[in-house]
């Protein structure tokens, strides 16, 4: 194979760094691969299935029971997996058309939904809000507003 | 505690996410919903969006219990 992007297009810009992301780029050069799209809907399929299990854990350990300093690290470290995982999933389909991938059962749109939900769950647990702002905002939403139908909010919402 | 219905709306949309049995269209329309829900809620309170998910996260799993929804575990097996 003849000169690689980060050769071509930084010779010698910022050579160390272009090293350094020489290394990725290769990772990700059999995933770019047209042959290899079956593979990408194979791993696209693990990452759904890594996050349907993500999230049987985190519903029983982070909602249904008050976390533990290790239940929160885990939570971190395994969202910040499949975010990169599903990120490296995006470049690696940015050069195949939708609906090539498509046919091989990936959807881009679902992996674009699928990666913005983790990052609001990343946003939720992990945003670095203090627990002061966390106990005022709450406070300020919880406070003022009653919901006329409460009893049936789910049927009304759903509606 | 009052809950304002924006945020039972949320819920809603957070819950129906995590149903193993959403398809990827509904998935995706879904998501785009809570997302804009999020983004209505945080203009009413002027926050940002990390501030209002961890403000209700805790609010949550009360929800789904005063809603008598069943939970992953009790909808799908291993």
């Amino acid at each position: 194979m003849g000169a690689t992007a980060t050769q071509t297009y930084l010779p010698e810009i910022a050579p160390r760094s272009a090293r350094d992301w020489e290394f990725v780029k290769s990772l990700l050069q059999d995933l770019e691969a047209e042959e290899h799209r079956e593979e990408l809907a194979s791993l696209f399929g693990q990452w759904k299935l890594s996050i349907k299990a993500f999230r049987r854990v985190e519903e029983r350990r982070m909602t249904r029971q008050s976390p533990d300093p290790f239940d929160w690290k885990f939570h971190k470290a395994c969202l910040c997996g499949l975010i990169s995982f599903g990120t490296m999933l995006q470049i690696a389909t940015t050069e195949h058309k939708s609906e090539d991938l498509a046919k091989d059962g990936f959807h881009k749109d679902l992996l674009d939904a699928l990666l913005r939900d983790l990052h609001n769950t990343f946003d939720e647990w992990h945003g670095q809000v203090s627990e002061d702002r966390i106990k005022e905002l709450s406070e300020d939403i919880f406070r003022a507003e009653t919901s006329p139908d409460r009893e049936d909010s789910r049927s009304k919402v759903s509606a | 505690m009052p809950r304002p219905h924006l945020i039972e709306k949320i819920h809603d949309l957070k819950y129906r996410l995590r149903e193993p049995r959403l398809s990827a269209s509904e998935f995706v329309k879904t998501q785009q919903e809570y997302d804009a829900a999020i983004s209505e809620a945080c203009r009413k309170y002027h926050c940002a969006k990390a501030e209002l998910l961890a403000a209700i996260r805790s609010d949550f799993g009360k929800w789904v219990n005063q809603q008598r929804l069943p939970w992953l575990d009790e909808t799908e097996s291993d």
